[in-house]
């Protein structure tokens, strides 16, 4: 049991997580600005199969890495689990490695609400307006399923932080619908979260050809748990959802219990 | 014996199986995670006893049980996972630990940390192209894994690699055997070996393999 002494939660070790795939041109800085960050006793890359020298930067820059254990791609899904499951740090910390404008206090930021006691997981948002998958598909579904999270700015944010318990009572989701089914299956656990602003991000936008994939994921992510949680019939999501003859319901042998 | 084998998937059916086949009395316990799949791994193994543990309470598990376990297969589909309790159950001792890779790729990562019992099943797929596709080459059909070696195949393309072979098998005192174009194999005479032939060494120094691969490459 970890003690609280002024309200701050003492102790405590925080692990940074990044997720990569050829991205030697970020990944020294990345690291080293995690390890500068207060707290933070490791820091681990998940890469994901690089042909360039992310992985052999990484390990000299003093990073545990690893390699995915499922190639997929998009495995951001896959790489945060593994992520978490190898992290021995009371709280874990996930971050996108190609932020150009990545600071030790942006780390910071996202953990420190957990060391205070004020939330298990933390999700970060930025200045810049939200993202076009999640104004368009993340923010409406989850308006009509889970109105209680339309509150989050930013809920496909990959800025997260959280006490490392929490990820092993969830499914983690392969691809890009990752950041939003942790949010609301932790949200179902009771798990305390908040959204703390981290400033400004600087970061490669994606083309929108690139988020037709993106926003499908979302979109499955959400509608397969509003049909978990009974917001949608399954029958009647099965005879009129075309989408769901394709969707793993994930309900069968999976860690949803 | 009593194995413990961590995980519930297809790497771990083959582990189960296996083991029950070694020692058909032996004790084999199951950690898995979800409760679903306890109860299927309950019906698909009768004789294991399957229990469901939290990803962070195995460690505590293992360092509660040492003194009870001869082998820990660590088989979950996840390398981290993989990772993480071997190198555990090593600090903790058990006699014997062995970790079933998802992704070939950690297998550096994996020796780098001490753990040398290591299945890799891709490994296979290697030595299987290159024994279809690139003749030349000298294939590992089989890696030790207690000792520093292997069974070796390559195959005599010329007269230039034949004498060079034999002389080597000869000066190194090689145990070898040869199948033939036609499919028969051949464990006699080293002067049996014709163009053509595949033959198969075993070593116990992996640099045997090297100087097999100059041999071959010196004869292209």
């Amino acid at each position: 049991m970890i003690s609280l002494l002024h309200g701050f939660r003492i102790f405590m070790d925080v692990t940074v997580v990044f997720p990569s795939r050829n991205r030697e041109k970020y990944v020294a800085r990345a690291v080293r600005t995690a390890f500068k960050a207060k707290h933070v006793h490791e820091v681990i890359i998940v890469d994901g199969g690089s042909s360039d020298n992310t992985v052999n930067i990484a390990l000299k820059e003093g990073a545990k890495v690893i390699i995915q254990s499922n190639l997929v791609y998009p495995g951001k899904g896959v790489a945060m689990r593994d992520g978490a499951y190898l992290s021995s740090g009371d709280i874990v910390v996930f971050v996108d490695i190609d932020i150009a404008n990545l600071t030790s206090q942006f780390i910071e930021k996202l953990y420190m609400p957990i060391m205070r006691g004020e939330a298990e997981f933390v999700k970060g948002c930025f200045e810049r307006a939200a993202g076009r998958v999640t104004e368009l598909v993340a923010k409406p579904l989850l308006r009509m399923f889970y109105p209680e999270l339309a509150k989050f700015k930013q809920p496909l944010s990959g800025e997260i932080a959280g006490l490392r318990k929490i990820f092993y009572q969830v499914e983690f989701e392969n691809g890009w619908g990752v950041d939003v089914g942790l949010l609301i299956d932790l949200y179902n656990k009771g798990v305390k979260i908040i959204e703390e602003d981290l400033g400004f991000k600087e970061h490669e936008m994606k083309p929108l050809h690139a988020l037709t994939d993106m926003a499908y994921q979302v979109a499955e992510a959400i509608l397969k748990r509003a049909i978990r949680d009974r917001k949608i019939d399954e029958s009647w999501a099965k005879r009129y959802l075309s989408t769901v003859g394709e969707i793993d319901l994930g309900m069968e042998g999976k860690g949803y219990a | 014996m009593r194995s413990i084998v961590i995980g519930g998937g297809h790497s771990a059916y083959f582990v189960i199986t296996t083991l029950r086949e070694i020692d058909p009395k032996g004790k084999i316990i199951i950690i898995e995670f979800t409760s679903e799949k306890i109860e299927m791994l309950k019906k698909t193994f009768p004789y294991a006893e399957a229990i469901q543990q939290s990803v962070d309470r195995v460690e505590e598990y293992i360092a509660e049980n040492r003194s009870l376990i001869d082998v820990l297969v660590s088989a979950t589909d996840s390398d981290a996972l993989n990772l993480r309790y071997a190198k555990h159950s090593i600090k903790n001792e058990i006699p014997m630990v062995i970790a079933v890779l998802n992704n070939p790729l950690n297998e550096p990562i994996f020796i780098k940390e001490n753990i040398r019992c290591l299945i890799n099943p891709y490994k296979m797929i290697t030595s299987k192209v290159k024994e279809i596709v690139n003749k030349f080459s000298v294939n590992t059909v089989y890696e030790f894994s207690r000792i520093n070696g292997g069974i070796y195949a390559l195959k005599i393309e010329d007269t230039r690699i034949l004498r060079k072979v034999q002389s080597f098998i000869l000066k190194k005192n090689l145990p070898f055997f040869t199948i033939s174009v036609d499919g028969k194999v051949r464990a006699s005479s080293i002067k049996n070996i014709e163009i053509g032939d595949v033959v198969y060494v075993v070593c116990v120094d992996k640099n045997i393999r090297d100087l097999l691969e100059k041999i071959v490459e010196g004869g292209k």
